[in-house]
């Protein structure tokens, strides 16, 4: 990292010495594939915006808002796709009363592609959680929660390939440990796996298929001050994953993180707060179908 | 300086060079204020679950003088509910020492200054937690304290923790002896991660959910004002 600095700001001194003119162009996006990402976090049954006279966030947020902004970004953008970092459920009196069928009716009339469980997923306990889920038309992405032996076995994936004009994006799911943060009975049998050696093996198995991209869907939070796997944890001590879309520890970034990986190139953290007051989005500019190893290129 | 990014290719594309085999990438954040218009899909389809919902949670329950929102170390909301946990402790078990403890994390939502209405309750405390009194012996008050420190502060009522010092909640010495918490059952079963409630002595459950506690609270006082005070000093 010390050494990327280095060369970037002599470069900047040295100027075309070191860099070629092609390269200081600004990029032929023509050539690529665009594919933008649109991402939500802890919306906690959150379905009408705040009301005017709220503490923090007069008139924010709001499903309605969220659908007409989504559509808006569909007419301009061909590949768009929308994903969710868990923490659906538990925040409004809509959870309380109809137990997340109304959450989940939503995300799929906007047209999520996938979403990951949170630990608020499990407040209904796993039979409210797959009770609800009947409603949802989109794959959920857990690859850190061994639920064999609990009835949601077989319920969700590690992972999902989507494709889109001819790219292929690789999406994993990992959740937070559910120990001390969910009652024993909402989670029973389920078993929580180290999430980074899960994402090393998903981070494989969608390197093995060949993607253009590789998005983790992350319930671990942002970062915290004790030794706890966070996102900027995992993208430190992983190697592959272009983007985490994050969520947990309810923190709004203007824009997403940049961290080094294992290999020395960039991976992406995100997150946009919670209750659905932002919309994260991440454009992608994928270049000739085939997995750069060289890293993404951040532009402004 | 939105060149400065494209210098990054030097770092590992020496070798592969092609340019059209590059991932270029930006992000942002979309905040979604009022300009947005409302959708008319999405508004069909929550309206019949609106106003079966509206009908019972649009109920006014009190009026809130000012905004009451989360703070650490000392925050008006998290007193404002503690002392109405307190106070229904103090009913369930009378003339006993007691004190209250929750988490900050507990409590989802600010009241804000005006109409306070049930579904404000709810959005406070969505959780169906129960309302417990926990009997600790008198060591455990350490613990407690070092606690506070550690997390900056909590949300508590009938106590004071002014850095070393610990005071009842009327700025009285406090006596070593065996207490009861009120506090909520996943607090006392290890949530965020109270430990000591390991060494408690005994539990009383009177079957109440801490949200229902705190209404009942809300509606009593009618009019609910600031709760300025300083309890913790880390």
């Amino acid at each position: 990292m010390d050494r990327r600095k280095f060369i970037q700001s002599s470069s900047l001194a040295f100027g075309g010495l070191m860099v070629s003119p092609q390269l200081l162009a600004a990029p032929n996006l023509k050539k690529t594939t665009k594919i933008t990402i649109l991402h939500t976090n802890d919306t906690h049954s959150n379905i009408d915006a705040f009301p005017a006279n709220h503490a923090k966030y007069a008139n924010q947020g709001g499903v309605s808002r969220r659908h007409e902004l989504i559509q808006k970004i569909r007419l301009e953008e061909e590949n768009v796709l929308l994903l969710d970092a868990g923490d659906i459920f538990q925040g409004t009196p809509y959870f309380n009363r109809f137990g997340g069928v109304l959450e989940m009716k939503l995300m799929s009339h906007l047209g999520y592609d996938a979403a990951t469980m949170g630990n608020h997923d499990f407040d209904g306990g796993m039979d409210g959680f797959l009770k609800a889920k009947e409603f949802a038309n989109f794959p959920f992405l857990c690859s850190n929660y061994d639920f064999k032996n609990t009835i949601l076995d077989g319920q969700t994936k590690s992972h999902h390939i989507f494709e889109k004009s001819g790219a292929k994006i690789g999406v994993f799911g990992l959740g937070v440990e559910l120990n001390g943060l969910v009652p024993d009975i909402h989670f029973k049998e389920t078993k929580y796996l180290n999430p980074i050696e899960m994402a090393q093996e998903s981070i494989k198995k969608l390197k093995e298929a060949k993607v253009d991209l590789i998005i983790c869907l992350s319930h671990l939070g942002y970062e915290y001050a004790t030794e706890k796997i966070s996102d900027r944890k995992l993208a430190q001590k992983t190697d592959g994953i272009d983007l985490i879309i994050g969520g947990h520890t309810h923190t709004f970034l203007e824009k997403p993180t940049v961290e080094y990986n294992l290999g020395g190139n960039i991976t992406l953290v995100n997150q946009v707060g919670w209750a659905g007051v932002q919309l994260g989005r991440v454009d992608f500019y994928v270049g000739k179908h085939v997995r750069s190893d060289s890293g993404l290129i951040l532009i402004d | 300086m939105k060149f400065k990014f494209y210098i990054f290719i030097l770092g590992a594309g020496l070798s592969a060079c092609s340019f059209g085999k590059q991932t270029f990438v930006n992000g942002k954040s979309i905040p979604l204020s009022a300009e947005y218009p409302n959708s008319r899909s999405v508004d069909s389809i929550v309206s019949p679950y609106k106003i079966e919902l509206d009908k019972e949670m649009n109920q006014i329950v009190a009026q809130a003088e000012v905004d009451f929102i989360n703070q650490r170390p000392n925050g008006s909301l998290g007193f404002l509910v503690a002392d109405i946990l307190l106070e229904k402790g103090k009913e369930v078990l009378p003339n006993e020492n007691m004190i209250c403890l929750i988490n900050i994390g507990g409590l989802r939502a600010p009241i804000s200054k005006g109409n306070v209405l049930l579904g404000d309750v709810f959005k406070l405390m969505p959780f169906d937690n129960q309302f417990l009194l926990v009997k600790m012996p008198a060591k455990s008050i350490v613990d407690i304290q070092a606690y506070l420190k550690k997390s900056g502060g909590e949300p508590i009522s009938g106590f004071k923790v002014l850095q070393d010092t610990i005071l009842t909640g009327d700025n009285q010495v406090w006596q070593a002896n065996d207490f009861w918490v009120v506090t909520s059952d996943y607090l006392m079963n290890g949530g965020d991660n109270m430990n000591f409630f390991q060494q408690k002595l005994e539990v009383k459950n009177p079957n109440l959910l801490l949200r229902n506690v705190i209404l009942e609270g809300f509606k009593s006082r009618k009019t609910l004002s600031n709760v300025i005070d300083t309890r913790i000093k880390l």
